[in-house]
């Protein structure tokens, strides 16, 4: 008897969120065709960017909780560990390479990271993993591929850039005396908690976990989409690739590119594809290895899992290895 | 009642935002956004999150759904939700930032009609600069093309061969029928931009491309940003001032309507 009115409850709560978002689909349906004369066209544009990062980073975004939730309730603790090396460097070289098993990019990545700190990974170690990860992965790979082929090697040097990247700022975090104060005190706290025990089923726990992720990572994607969105109508596209053919110069325009249009690594290729023509093979190469890490919606998203002071020396390490390696590549190219 | 909010807000955004996304899917209006490649994914993405959220509101409704958070997994939830609430000045503010610019954005993806960009996209990224494809190929198809291949050249073909010469005899017998939008050229003033955007990954990488149509005070026919459809023929700019050597001698530019897919791919 319990059991049945505690369902039909639930079964009246799914009803309750279903009406919500059939009368948001019939407004939206109302005002599909009506004209919007009244949003000035520099706003409109803006929102129309914005909408688009958004609209791109979100399935990434879901599959990387739904990973997320996977790693942490669905895969034995003992699966995460046993194939890492004992000696730390080779571990960290290790985990710079799972994400070949988990085609994520970097948004996907946040929350898996966060997973794997739960899960008992140290911070340097889940940092490597995030920091390669969207790089060191199938989808990237292939798509980087499509794209460039092996033309001007610079599928390879992605890939060798990513992994040096993310081992350097793995071992330099690794260093820290009290790592979890890298960590913001919320997720801490969190982590300190530890994996459930809870009387509730494993599908409960991982319906909360989904919750519980969207709820940190939601906001920042979204604001992260804004600014985004409202830097790209204000910076003048053209003035940057004007930059293009100075070595150094290029490179700073086109990390700079990256940091603004904050798109997700699996598709950068096809983005900057059509700039190859006019940047050298370094400022490219820089745009591909500072994009997947340092960006505008990425520090929105990294913001709910580490503290400010851990982000800019995060951004300061990768922006200089990043700007050294494309322009030594410029130089020899 | 605060804790509801701070739990739930994030669930409402990706619920109502995926629900959105797939009401742009099932529309065929999500290629204003996104690369059609990313269709499929993007939507299958976006029902497991309305999915999962309406999941876990059917076991947040159940009476012993209080009672399971006061142990176990419950326990570290509320926990969360304690840290959750606004400790200073600049959380709160944070807070309530982030929430307002949430509902903004469903506001706008709920009230506003899903819009290609415009003009302002145009003047912040140079016309021509990338995205014409393949020059050396498009120039191919030009020279041994009849007139149905040119019938299915976009500007972004024309632009492609106007960068690969510029000499008036190539072009002679090669009609010109192409749509776009119409976009201010801020150097030459006897001339606009026949204008497409377009997109390799998503509306963020959009950039116009366009051919030159010669039509002294275009301004006073036709506003920026109007769609339409030119035929015509290139040849040498009678304004020698300007620094297109070549222009599209309309001899009809006439309203049409914003395609399906305004954007090329």
């Amino acid at each position: 008897m319990v059991v049945t009115a505690s369902r039909l409850r639930a079964v009246g709560g799914v009803g309750l969120g279903l009406a919500g978002l059939a009368v948001l689909l019939l407004l939206r349906l109302a005002t599909a065709d009506q004209p919007v004369e009244s949003v000035p066209a520099p706003v409109m544009d803006g929102l129309t960017l914005a909408l688009s990062v958004l609209i791109e980073s979100l399935p990434f975004i879901v599959l990387g909780i739904t990973l997320s939730v996977i790693v942490q309730l669905w895969i034995p603790q003992k699966w995460l560990f046993r194939i890492l090396p004992a000696n730390r460097f080779g571990r960290r070289f290790v985990i710079s390479l799972l994400g070949m098993f988990l085609p994520v990019c970097e948004c996907g990545n946040v929350p898996l990271a966060r997973g794997l700190v739960a899960r008992g990974y140290s911070v340097s170690d889940s940092m490597t993993f995030l920091l390669a990860a969207p790089i060191i992965n199938p989808v990237t790979i292939i798509t980087t591929h499509q794209a460039f082929g092996f033309d001007d090697g610079i599928l390879v040097a992605r890939i060798l850039g990513a992994i040096v990247i993310a081992n350097v700022l793995g071992w330099v975090f690794a260093l820290h005396p009290n790592p979890e104060t890298l960590l913001t005190t919320r997720f801490a706290a969190q982590c300190a908690v530890g994996p459930s025990v809870a009387s509730s089923s494993r599908m409960q726990r991982s319906t909360d976990m989904f919750l519980r992720e969207a709820t940190v990572l939601m906001p920042a994607l979204i604001v992260g989409s804004l600014v985004a969105g409202a830097i790209q109508v204000i910076v003048q596209r053209d003035t940057l690739v004007a930059l293009g053919q100075d070595p150094l110069l290029s490179v700073l325009a086109m990390m700079l590119l990256a940091f603004v249009i904050s798109i997700c690594a699996n598709v950068d290729s096809f983005f900057i594809l059509p700039f190859a023509d006019t940047f050298l093979p370094g400022s490219i190469l820089a745009f591909l290895l500072l994009g997947p890490i340092v960006d505008i919606k990425m520090l929105a998203l990294l913001k709910t899992t580490y503290r400010n002071s851990t982000l800019v020396r995060l951004t300061l390490l990768t922006v200089l290895i990043t700007a050294a390696v494309g322009t030594a590549v410029n130089l020899v190219a | 009642m605060w804790r509801k909010f701070t739990t739930w807000r994030g669930p409402i955004f990706i619920a109502v935002i995926s629900a959105m996304v797939l009401w742009l899917y099932f529309s065929g209006q999500l290629s204003l956004y996104i690369h059609p490649r990313y269709h499929l994914f993007t939507a299958v993405m976006s029902m497991i999150a309305v999915i999962a959220v309406l999941w876990g509101v059917g076991y947040a409704s159940q009476p012993n759904a209080a009672k399971a958070s006061a142990s176990g997994d419950g326990a570290e939830h509320d926990h969360d939700h304690e840290d959750e609430l606004p400790a200073g000045r600049w959380s709160m503010a944070a807070l309530v930032g982030s929430s307002v610019l949430g509902v903004a954005t469903i506001a706008a993806l709920v009230l506003l009609p899903p819009a290609t960009l415009g003009s302002v996209t145009v003047e912040n990224r140079a016309i021509n600069q990338s995205g014409l494809g393949d020059t050396a190929a498009s120039l191919e198809a030009a020279r041994q093309g009849d007139d149905a291949s040119f019938a299915a050249f976009t500007v972004r073909e024309w632009a492609g061969i106007l960068r690969q010469t510029s000499d008036p005899a190539f072009f002679r017998g090669k009609p010109v029928e192409v749509i776009g939008f119409v976009a201010e050229d801020p150097e030459n003033g006897d001339v606009f931009y026949l204008t497409r955007f377009v997109v390799s990954c998503c509306s963020v990488d959009a950039q116009p491309v366009g051919i030159p149509i010669s039509l002294p005070d275009w301004e006073s026919e036709w506003a920026a940003e109007t769609w339409v459809r030119v035929t015509g023929e290139f040849v040498v700019n009678p304004n020698l001032e300007e620094n297109h050597p070549l222009v599209v001698r309309p001899q009809s530019i006439e309203p049409t309507e914003q395609p399906r897919e305004p954007y090329l791919f």
